[in-house]
This record gives structure tokens, C-alpha cells and sequence, in this order.
């Protein structure tokens, strides 16, 4: 089975409530919309609301990497992508990238790991195993695209005078 | 791109670093319900949320505080930012923040703040961003004034002196064991 890669699953708009008063997209709103990304993801793989409620499970995000690359505004539309860079039995290493949708240009990127949580003990636990083998499937198909320059970055001061 | 002279703020005191009890820009807080998914955990984007409104900006207190950026039409944008979560926080958690200036250049500057519990002590989560200096009438970014960047120096000499946090410079990845 091919899949479309990476996936383009997620599109979403900027709300008037994510805007602070420099008239943009606040810093935490953009993690909000990739987070919303993320949830998308997870529906795909067969983590969605029904699996995590029916199971007791949750997903819970334990780093992230943002470059914020270019500003948006209220209203601008979104789309967003998706690759899978890694994964073992409780955690995908993911990277998300969102587009203004009309306009085209990349606005921002996020790393994530996202950890598979036992809601009983509140602890990580492996995923089903048709589940994992979906998210490896993906995996495997994303390992032959170009790996995006965001990807790994430190913080620092030594590259990119942006803006 | 040509610097604009901007007043320094003549009100401003510099913070005392050499005789406050912690050297480090502290603040405090409190997890709030709406922060908090149907989980009972606090959610990623909220940690930053928590971090954008609350934690200690060095920013605020070298004198870029909101009323002075007003006034100057200026502005601070993060261009990138880290967290790293070692525990989750639940709703009505007090939480203590702190920042710590690491780096800066004509325009950028880096800083590591963390949330911890304010009760507990323990560590919740790092935030490690770059800040650009911008000018809102052309929403570019500018070199800082001189008296800013001597302020940022200042603030950098004691702050360097501190141990900083081992998540500074981390990598996204599978490397690091899950902490739960």
C-alpha cells in the first residue's frame, strides 16, 4: 500500500483567540494548531478519541521543537503536513510543517515525541501492536523523503537572522 | 536597515543581581483549569502559553517592558523554541518559573526558563527560546540600542555564574528515555 507522503491530512484556520497584541498568531496558539495536527495523526494510526476512551489511553506530548518561520494572521488559512521520523512500542518521533494554504509559504515547523499513556497508573505503556506496526509502515515510508533542514536544530544564536 | 534611537528608560532600576536571594528572574503562578484536557494533564501548547505569559522575561526586566514597547513601537517575536516536559502538571498546581539569560547579539537573545512546582519543587518543564528584537512601523527586525545591549551584558555576567539546566541545546528525539 503507498501512502501519500508525507501525509496532508489537517487543515485548520487562525481564530481570532489566538491572536495576542502584536496583531498575530501567539507563539502558544501555533503549538495549539500543530497539536491539533497531532491529533490528526493520531486518528489515522487508530489513536483517536473512540481508541483512547474504549482503552483508557492518552497521548501525551513530551518535547517539542518550533521554529516560528513566518507570521499569520486572523482568519489565514492552514495546511499542514506530517512525517514520521521514528518510533518505538510507546513513542512517535514526528514532524509537523504548516503552510498558509492560499498564499503557500511555510509559516512554521514542529518536532514533537509524543508518548503513549496509561491512564490507569498514568504511566507510558506500548502501544497494540497493529497500531505500531501502522505508525512503522509510515515510517518506513517516510524514511525515503529529503529530511527537512528544522529537523534536529539546537537552539542558538550561530545561524539564521530571520524576519 | 538603520537603527532608530530609542530612550533609554531613565525610571528603570536594574534589578539588584548581587544581593536578591536567587540570582535568576523568578515569578510565580498557578496551572488554570482551562489549561488542562479531558486527561487531566496539562497540554503542550499550554506549557508554552504558561511560559509566554508568566514566566520571568528578561526582556521586562532590562526595560522592554509592554508600556515602554508601546510607546517605541517596538516588539519582541520568538523565532524558536524547545520545551521539554519532565512532569505533567494538573490544574490548581502553584508553579514557580525561572528564566536565564544565555546568550544575546545585536538583535537576538537566548534564554532558558523553567516551571517547577511550586509546592513540591520539582522540575515541570524547560522552555528554551531566541527572541528577535523587532521594529513594529516596518515589523523587522532591529538592532537593540546600546544602553539595551549593556543591560543584557549585565544581566548575562551574574547569570552566567549559575549552573545552566542540562536541556539547554537539546535535540528532539528517542534518545532520552521517557521520564514516566
Amino acid at each position: 500500500m503507498t501512502e501519500p507522503a508525507p501525509l496532508a491530512i489537517h487543515r485548520d484556520y487562525v481564530r481570532e483567540e489566538w491572536i495576542d497584541y502584536n496583531r498575530h498568531m501567539n507563539v502558544a496558539f501555533y503549538v495549539l494548531a500543530f497539536d491539533h495536527a497531532t491529533e490528526a495523526f493520531c486518528a489515522h494510526v487508530g489513536l483517536g478519541e473512540q481508541y483512547l476512551k474504549e482503552r483508557n489511553k492518552s497521548i501525551f506530548v513530551l518535547e517539542a521543537h518550533i521554529t516560528y518561520d513566518r507570521e499569520v494572521m486572523a482568519g489565514d488559512p492552514l495546511r499542514f503536513t506530517t512525517r514520521i521520523l521514528d518510533c518505538d512500542a510507546k513513542r512517535v518521533h514526528l514532524f509537523h510543517e504548516m503552510y498558509h494554504a492560499e498564499e503557500g509559504y511555510l509559516a512554521s515547523t514542529n518536532e514533537i515525541v509524543m508518548l503513549h499513556v496509561d491512564m490507569a497508573d498514568r504511566r507510558s505503556a506500548p502501544m497494540p501492536p497493529e497500531i505500531l506496526e501502522r505508525v512503522t509502515q509510515l515510517k518506513d515510508a517516510h524514511s525515503a523523503l529529503p529530511r527537512p533542514a528544522q529537523v534536529g536544530r539546537v537552539i542558538g544564536l550561530k545561524k539564521r537572522a530571520a524576519a | 536597515m538603520s537603527a532608530r534611537p530609542l530612550p533609554e528608560p531613565a525610571e528603570l532600576q536594574m534589578p539588584d543581581m548581587e544581593v536578591s536571594g536567587t540570582p535568576l528572574f523568578e515569578s510565580r503562578g498557578i496551572v488554570e483549569p482551562g489549561w488542562v484536557g479531558a486527561n487531566g494533564f496539562m497540554g503542550v501548547a499550554y506549557y508554552v502559553y504558561a511560559f509566554d505569559t508568566l514566566s520571568p522575561w528578561v526582556h521586562r526586566h532590562v526595560g522592554l517592558t509592554r508600556a515602554y514597547r508601546s510607546a517605541t513601537q517596538t516588539s519582541t517575536f520568538v523565532l524558536e523554541a524547545n520545551l521539554v516536559v519532565e512532569k505533567p502538571l494538573r490544574a490548581g498546581d502553584p508553579i514557580r518559573f525561572t528564566s536565564q539569560l544565555l546568550g544575546f547579539d545585536a538583535k537576538r537573545v537566548q534564554v532558558i526558563s523553567s516551571i517547577y512546582h511550586d509546592a513540591e519543587g520539582w522540575l515541570a518543564a524547560t522552555y528554551e527560546v531566541i527572541v528577535l528584537f523587532v521594529d513594529m512601523r516596518a515589523r523587522r527586525s532591529m538592532a537593540m540600542p546600546d544602553w539595551l545591549q549593556a543591560r543584557f551584558a549585565a544581566v548575562l555576567e551574574a547569570h552566567s555564574r549559575q549552573p545552566t539546566p542540562p536541556q539547554v541545546g537539546r535535540v528532539v528525539g528517542l534518545q532520552h528515555p521517557p521520564p514516566f
